[in-house]
């Protein structure tokens, strides 16, 4: 993809470059503010916006400083890097002190006298300072990256629009504690759960039945700080989640209506993570009906793949599912799509952890 | 359908192929390549109509991919105007008109004319109008290529840098200290990058890690993480500008 540059561009770039004392220096910085205003003029054509003046590489002291080609997106609250080539290079130098705290790297080939930027490609994460050419992917990931929940940020309760937790979506399928009246029952009800889960414990750890506290969260608490078992700490935390939605250890939990994009079935996409002690975090992610249906129709199909779009599961829902859901464990940063469809109708999510 | 000039391949064929190249990127680099194909789905009202609906769905990652794809198909269909103006003025009118494409992209009518031609009128104006600001407030000419000669400005600004670093008021920068090897401190990361600067214009990470008796990657991340910022808020602190 060609992108202008103009000469107002030019202008900026050269008034940074001044500011520089040693030559190398300078020629940097101009080939820096170049890439910088070519990676917002392209993000601008897909109706992305970038602030410049947010930039580290409008900062006259961190450019001093650094080889930074930084543009900060306010809607992510991120930054992309817009790294620059020319054209007879045959790698790309990712200098090591902007490796980190970047949503990616845009590639730009830029050549004398600075007409044009030709956008290449783009860069998930960089690890090494050489980068070759044929490592650069498409502009279709930067797409997915662009458009991925942030996870981490849901962990901080900023939630995506669409993504706002909705509380009258949030009715998780056979779920008692809801739909109870009396407080005692809850009570009751709630206890015995608790039970069960610290049995389940005991078997699956072959250890005695932990002592259980009578305060039904410091028991939740301790089973999700304690057992080894994903499942029974996926259980507990959910059961934390509905007494205390708002106790840091609970779930972050949201879901999304796709209705709009399954026929108008009323079929929710729910996304709980829960972080572990180790940093990974644990992320369950079910579909279920709201409103009326009872269960899903049949043949509704969730598939989830990994950042190379490898299938890491595919379920499909059967005559009279009330729900179907898969568990994932994802370190920090990795990205996964999911991928809900009912017959040729289909919806795509990408996340970021 | 009433196309003035039916194209040469079906609506029938155009729209699987906008579809695969939608799913696969691969697909999408091969049809870039078929300029016969291009300038069909550019003339086929069906085609771009079906193209431009996919920019209005409410999910952002489908409409996103579309959007792409139809700057993809305009750039590389070859009929995007190219003028003989003055190279400023084509470039100042061509970013202007491709801001404009994405400013007012809602309200293309896919039945009305092909993206490209579209964007073709208003840059054929836009070429006019830069032309004529030309006249009153000449653009910057091409080779205003940064002066060999820093300016004065330049040498102040590094002096007043070196003089506030090594000054350190109030010890902020020598307090600064790299975890685990207290040491090394903010105010010698900074000293010693902008020292190397005379030589490089790349920080030399393994020669400063060396230097520090630190490993590499333990210097870099004191930098970016904690040297950096500090440094630059310390600057704002005593007065230097960022700007």
């Amino acid at each position: 993809m060609s992108i202008p540059i103009t000469a107002t561009d030019r202008q900026q770039a050269a008034a940074f470059a001044a500011q520089q004392l040693p030559p190398e220096k300078a020629a940097q910085v101009y080939r820096n503010t170049i890439s910088v205003l070519v990676g917002a003029r392209y993000l601008q054509l897909l109706a992305i916006s970038s602030d410049v003046q947010a930039s580290q590489s409008w900062d006259r002291i961190e450019r001093s400083l650094k080889n930074v080609a930084d543009l900060y997106l306010p809607e992510l609250d991120r930054s992309i890097e817009c790294r620059s080539i020319t054209s007879d290079e045959t790698h790309c130098f990712v200098p090591e002190e902007v490796q980190t705290d970047r949503i990616g790297y845009l590639i730009i080939q830029l050549d004398a006298p600075y007409r044009e930027g030709i956008i290449l490609g783009f860069m998930p994460q960089v690890t090494v300072t050489q980068v070759p050419l044929s490592y650069v992917q498409s502009l279709d990931l930067l797409i997915d990256r662009l458009t991925a929940r942030h996870l981490g940020s849901w962990l901080k309760h900023k939630f995506e629009q669409d993504w706002l937790p909705r509380l009258q979506l949030l009715k998780p399928p056979k779920q008692p504690i809801i739909q109870m009246s009396s407080l005692s029952t809850i009570d009751a009800s709630l206890h015995r759960s608790i039970e069960q889960l610290y049995q389940q414990a005991a078997i699956s750890e072959q250890t005695e039945i932990a002592p259980i506290s009578d305060d039904p969260v410091t028991a939740l608490v301790h089973l999700i700080q304690t057992t080894q078992k994903d499942e029974i700490r996926w259980q507990a935390a959910q059961l934390l989640w509905d007494v205390d939605p708002d106790h840091p250890v609970s779930p972050v939990i949201s879901v999304r209506d796709l209705g709009m994009y399954l026929n108008g079935h009323a079929i929710a996409l729910m996304v709980g993570v829960l972080p572990k002690a180790d940093g990974r975090q644990l992320i369950l992610l079910r579909l279920y009906p709201f409103q009326a249906e009872s269960c899903l129709p049949k043949a509704l199909k969730l598939a989830v793949f990994d950042d190379q779009n490898n299938v890491l599961v595919e379920l499909e829902s059967r005559d009279r599912d009330q729900y179907i859901q898969f568990k994932l464990t994802a370190e920090p940063r990795d990205a996964f799509k999911v991928r809900v469809s009912l017959n040729e109708a289909s919806v795509v999510e990408n996340f970021l952890v | 359908m009433n196309n003035a000039q039916p194209p040469n391949h079906s609506n029938d064929l155009l729209q699987p192929l906008l579809e695969q190249a939608l799913l696969s990127s691969v697909k999408q680099y091969e049809l870039l390549q078929r300029l016969d194909l291009l300038g069909d789905i550019l003339n086929s009202i069906p085609a771009r109509r079906w193209l431009f609906e996919r920019t209005q769905t409410s999910d952002l990652h489908q409409a996103l991919k579309a959007r792409q794809l139809i700057i993809n198909i305009m750039q590389k269909s070859g009929k995007i105007w190219r003028s003989e103006a003055v190279p400023e003025v084509y470039d100042e009118a061509i970013a202007r008109t491709w801001e404009w494409f994405s400013n007012k992209f809602q309200t293309y009518d896919p039945e009305k004319a092909s993206f490209v031609t579209w964007f073709n009128q208003k840059l054929n104006y836009a070429i006019r109008d830069v032309a004529r600001e030309q006249q009153n407030q000449p653009l910057p000419l091409l080779d205003s290529i940064p002066d060999p000669q820093p300016p004065p400005d330049a040498l102040i600004f590094y002096e007043q840098i070196l003089d506030l670093l090594k000054s350190d008021p109030g010890n902020t920068l020598r307090n600064c200290r790299m975890q685990n090897h207290q040491h090394v401190t903010c105010q010698q990361a900074i000293l010693a990058i902008l020292q190397s600067q005379s030589t490089s214009a790349e920080i030399p990470w393994q020669a400063l890690a060396n230097q520090f008796g630190v490993e590499r990657n333990q210097l870099r991340d004191f930098c970016n993480h904690t040297a950096f910022p500090h440094f630059r808020r310390f600057c704002r602190h005593n007065g230097i500008s960022h700007l």
